[in-house]
């Protein structure tokens, strides 16, 4: 096998030692006690039959090392961070993440616009009107309409109003024109920020001129509420 | 070599639905974990996904041992029997006496022990330790160290040469110690 005379005495001053260590070493462990062994699970006699054998044998020496090396592997999680940090490193993106960070330190810095002026700034942008319906509630009795006047420019409309409302129930809205036909479909509703206050929004394109019918129906009992109003 | 064990051939030849489900469902979920350990252990691409498909399997077959605690520890390994069973596999297996050749008689090095050469081979780098073990324990060639190690062949000539030199200094030292 071996040519090299230097190769060959090696070997020849290790066989008889090779010999002794083959036969006290013994048959090579199953994979579950080499897999046990690895991960020091083994009780201390069994863990030292395993090491000895393992001294001894080149193939389970080099599976127990594949075994470790494979266990010990940095973290996913660390790599990944690894990675954030060299790249942070690069000018570029350190630079532009100092003035992505120091961007809300300006903002806080500039003086304020008044609240005032800023909603007379923006109020024409996203005025949507709204219509209060409470005058006209109540359960089957014979409604008045409310008149909704909408201009040109808006899209969409709010309607508000008031409901007793439960909060362990479920309420329903939908609004129908006056031959029936549906407006606005059946939708869940909850309460703004008081209880029982509902706020609808709705789009200007559903809606014609004419009659049309809020109907809020309390899911588990069937209990109706109608508010009515007028488009003009 | 070694391949039967608890996550041996199956004693339940089905699953009920759920326990099914459940193992499918572990099993997709750890299925990249299961492969890049696979790869590791394996050191090559080659045979990963059968290992993991037989993975799969053998939980499949053993499900009734499994504890039902740590789905993915429990593939993991068997993922890890399985990687090693196909080590075993590939590699030659021989029988103790063969590429004996007489002994010289003479040579100071004859008188390396069994427990001389633990003791040596423990204090090499772990390359050159298990090239040499494959080498000249097993019997093993270069390509053969280099299938079983996943180096290369030059590097196995070049851990076999540097690990013979430090096996002899250590030896040295050894000796010199009273």
């Amino acid at each position: 096998m071996q040519t090299d005379p230097e190769e060959q005495s090696f070997a020849a001053s290790l066989r008889d030692g090779i010999q002794e260590l083959k036969g006290e070493r013994g048959p090579c462990p199953s994979s579950e006690e080499l897999v046990a062994f690895s991960e020091e699970r083994l009780a201390a006699p069994d863990a030292l039959r395993v090491r000895s054998h393992v001294e001894a044998c080149g193939l389970c020496d080099v599976l127990v090392g594949r075994l470790a090396k494979a266990a010990d592997r940095p973290a996913p999680d660390a790599k990944a961070w690894w990675r954030v940090w060299r790249h942070l490193w690069n000018p570029v993106v350190a630079y532009g993440l100092a003035a992505l960070l120091l961007y809300p330190a300006y903002l806080g810095l500039k003086p304020r616009v008044s609240p005032r002026a800023l909603e007379e700034s923006i109020s024409p942008a996203i005025s949507i009107p709204s219509f209060s319906l409470d005058s006209q509630r109540g359960a089957g009795t014979a409604a008045q309409p409310h008149v909704v006047r909408l201009k040109d420019q808006d899209k969409s409309f709010i309607l508000d109003f008031f409901v007793p409302m439960s909060t362990d129930r479920r309420y329903f809205a939908e609004i129908r024109d006056g031959s029936g036909r549906t407006a606005v479909g059946r939708r869940e509703v909850v309460s703004g920020d008081s209880p029982g206050r509902v706020s609808l929004v709705c789009r200007r394109e559903a809606f014609v001129a004419g009659d049309y019918t809020v109907t809020l129906t309390e899911d588990s009992t069937g209990r109706r509420f109608e508010y009515v109003f007028q488009i003009e | 070599m070694g391949m039967a064990g608890r996550d041996g051939p199956a004693d339940v030849p089905c699953l009920r639905a759920d326990d099914e489900e459940q193992l499918a469902r572990g099993f997709e979920d750890c299925r990249p974990h299961l492969m890049k350990l696979c790869r590791r252990i394996l050191g090559q691409a080659d045979g990963t996904e059968d290992a993991v498909h037989d993975t799969y399997l053998r939980a499949f077959g053993n499900w009734s041992r499994f504890d039902g605690v740590n789905l993915p520890g429990w593939l993991s390994r068997i993922a890890q029997h399985i990687c090693i069973d196909q080590i075993r596999a590939r590699l030659p297996v021989r029988p103790l006496d063969e590429g004996d050749e007489p002994v010289t008689a003479g040579e100071e090095m004859r008188r390396v022990t069994a427990i001389q050469i633990r003791t040596i081979l423990g204090k090499l780098p772990d390359q050159q330790r298990q090239c040499l073990k494959l080498f000249y324990i097993e019997g093993f060639s270069a390509k053969e160290v280099a299938k079983a190690t996943g180096f290369t062949e030059k590097q196995v000539k070049s851990y076999l040469q540097n690990g013979r030199r430090n096996f002899i200094l250590e030896w040295e030292a050894l000796k010199q110690k009273p």
